[in-house]
């Protein structure tokens, strides 16, 4: 499947791939994540093999591990490590089954195969190996997610991370539950202006035979829709790209999901499907989302979604959180861009383009605009 | 050499051409056509919006003919890009059609493995030419191989070349068992007077996915040129000759 996917340039990263192999637990899909992350940073981040590797590890385990901490099942992890295998019965045992069922669907924990003839109750089982070294700290070991985690928050809010006091309750106790949900609401995602942006989904994007499936989150609504034409747009000087404006509305009184799969009938991989989510969403509207996975897995999706509303909508979704990347955009969003630039890409579209008014160009056009009127305002 | 003295030249050509008008054309003098018909209609962007695009649609397409993931990248006439799976870039400076610089470096470590200046103030033999006749009618049943002939020696296997393994650059061999090609097999062309010609026969060279992709490519190219040639050749945009789209 490695080998598939680099085609010919197998032989040229191949040193990488009995550690992805390592790395993924046997997941395929984290495979994937692991070598599509490690062959960005080789050829684009100019990194070497084992900076790469380094980092498209951390890469993939902000991705594609989304770890609520008050759930997490850290009891059932270090039985599993030290036994190399899970008991059956944990999954029907009501005080603990939510957390085994959680290790499993969240792919904390993969099951290795059935259970031995002589031992049918013990199921084989490793912990995720993106997450095993947050389960036993080791010396040179890098910082555990959770470590990793409390340094951010810290950050966001002002506080060193040396010395940093857990707050505790009326007993003089450490609240950490109170801790764990501000740190699980702190944000994880990349954050990127839009040349970076572009620079990491580009290759999916421009790409015609590779689809891939993005989510940018954002602070303000306001210039959200020059973001979008500007990626369009960009892959229109690639090849023709239209792009599929969707808007899912969520709530008691809608049916956004209803209306995605609308939307979605006779889908069209050559298209980019943008997709804003507004409204409020309810608990059971984004877990029927989260189960309708595969209908994405060939298409080219750009979700959109405020950044407050995906912390929220985060742990509804441990299926999503696997399937999609997740980019925040900065607040000097346009930095390393001229209106130069688009312009020259306008130009270029119109001189290869047999169209009067091709879509790339009215989308960049759009941005040129705005980019003006910020300018103006400015 | 100057203006005058190259329009004598080819006058001389030319009327020695005139007086066997009447003669097939040999398969010398056939293929010096067809060779400067090719540089002219496809190599020779004219204004500066023609070499944007040109530029421009080279840089989109690079990704397709390697087989690697496509980037954002835009060009310019001075511009450096990387060719990362021979962890190498090409820096190049076009001032003119008869005027450039390139230089191939290492992308990791820097330093330079090539550097190679055009100097148009100095003659070559093939800049004495220009051709002004076009490809004789009566002879189209031979211009497929006139063209396949031309172009083995423009893009695809240069006369005058360096192998990129004998001048430092890291050799590799993609999967041969789906008939990845070996760094050897790219041969970089020293004597390439016009900056478009060595960007474009960059781009095959560094192909190394599989030599069907090479072959495929070869044979896009001649249909491409002999198809132009027998409509009179009619400027090719390079939208035609990059494979935009």
């Amino acid at each position: 499947m490695l080998r598939k996917r680099l085609g010919s340039y197998a032989a040229v990263y191949q040193e990488a791939f009995p550690l992805i192999i390592n790395y993924s637990g046997g997941n395929a899909r984290q495979a994937m994540r692991l070598l599509n992350a490690y062959y960005f940073r080789r050829t684009q981040g100019k990194n070497n093999h084992q900076e790469a590797m380094a980092l498209a590890c951390l890469q993939v385990s902000k991705d594609l591990l989304s770890i609520p901490y008050r759930r997490f099942p850290t009891d059932i992890f270090t039985v599993v490590k030290r036994d190399k295998y899970i008991e059956g019965s944990l999954f029907s045992d009501p005080k603990i089954s939510a957390g085994s069922t959680d290790a499993v669907y969240h792919n904390w924990l993969f099951i290795q195969g059935e259970p031995d003839s002589a031992t049918p109750t013990q199921w084989p089982a490793i912990i995720n190996p993106l997450i095993d070294g947050a389960i036993e700290w080791q010396a040179d070991a890098p910082r555990t997610l959770e470590e990793e985690a409390v340094r951010n928050w810290a950050h966001d809010h002002g506080i060193s991370p040396l010395g940093l006091n857990v707050p505790t309750n009326d007993n003089g106790e450490p609240a950490w539950n109170g801790l764990w949900e501000k740190i699980e609401l702190s944000s994880e995602e990349d954050v990127l202006n839009i040349v970076g942006l572009l620079e990491e989904i580009g290759a999916g994007l421009f790409g015609i035979e590779r689809q891939d499936r993005i989510v940018i989150t954002y602070q303000n609504r306001e210039g959200l829709d020059a973001v979008r034409d500007f990626l369009v747009g960009e892959a229109n000087t690639y090849s023709y790209f239209s792009c599929n404006e969707i808007i899912l509305e969520g709530g008691e009184d809608s049916n956004p999901v209803i209306e995605l799969l609308t939307r979605l009938t006779e889908p069209d991989s050559g298209c980019i499907y943008s997709v804003e989510f507004t409204g409020e969403w309810t608990e059971s509207q984004l877990r029927n989302l989260d189960h309708r996975r595969d209908l994405f897995s060939d298409l080219q999706m750009l979700w959109w979604i405020q950044q407050d509303d995906l912390k929220r909508y985060l742990r509804f979704w441990p299926q999503l959180r696997q399937f999609f990347r997740f980019y925040r955009l900065e607040d000097e969003l346009w930095r390393g861009i001229s209106t130069e630039e688009i312009q020259a890409d306008i130009n270029f579209i119109k001189s290869i383009s047999d169209e009067t008014d091709p879509e790339g160009v009215r989308r960049l056009q759009n941005v040129l605009s705005y980019l003006e009127g910020l300018g103006s305002e400015a | 050499m100057s203006k005058k003295k190259r329009k004598a030249v080819n006058k001389r050509k030319r009327r020695s051409m005139n007086t066997k008008k009447n003669q097939a054309m040999s398969e010398m003098e056939r293929r010096v056509i067809v060779w400067d018909i090719i540089e002219r209609i496809a190599f020779q962007p004219n204004s500066d919006q023609e070499c944007s695009t040109w530029l421009g649609v080279y840089a989109k397409t690079l990704h397709k003919l390697w087989g690697v993931d496509p980037v954002q990248q835009h060009f310019s006439s001075s511009h450096i890009f990387d060719i990362p799976f021979l962890n190498m870039q090409c820096d190049y400076n076009i001032e003119s059609v008869e005027k450039y610089s390139i230089s191939l470096m290492n992308l990791s470590a820097g330093g330079n493995y090539w550097h190679c200046h055009i100097d148009p103030r100095y003659f070559s033999y093939t800049s004495l030419y220009s051709s002004s006749t076009h490809y004789p009618h009566q002879q189209l049943n031979e211009l497929e191989k006139d063209v396949e002939t031309v172009l083995d020696g423009m893009l695809f296997h240069p006369r005058c070349h360096t192998h990129i393994d004998e001048i430092g650059v890291q050799s590799i061999q993609l999967d041969p068992d789906i008939g990845g090609l070996s760094s050897h097999e790219i041969r970089i062309g020293v004597g390439i007077e016009n900056p478009y010609v060595f960007l474009f026969h960059l781009r095959y060279q560094c192909c190394l996915v599989a030599d069907p992709a090479r072959q495929e490519e070869k044979h896009r190219l001649i249909e491409l040129f002999c198809n132009s040639i027998k409509n009179k050749g009619q400027n090719m945009s390079a939208r035609d000759l990059c494979n935009f789209g």
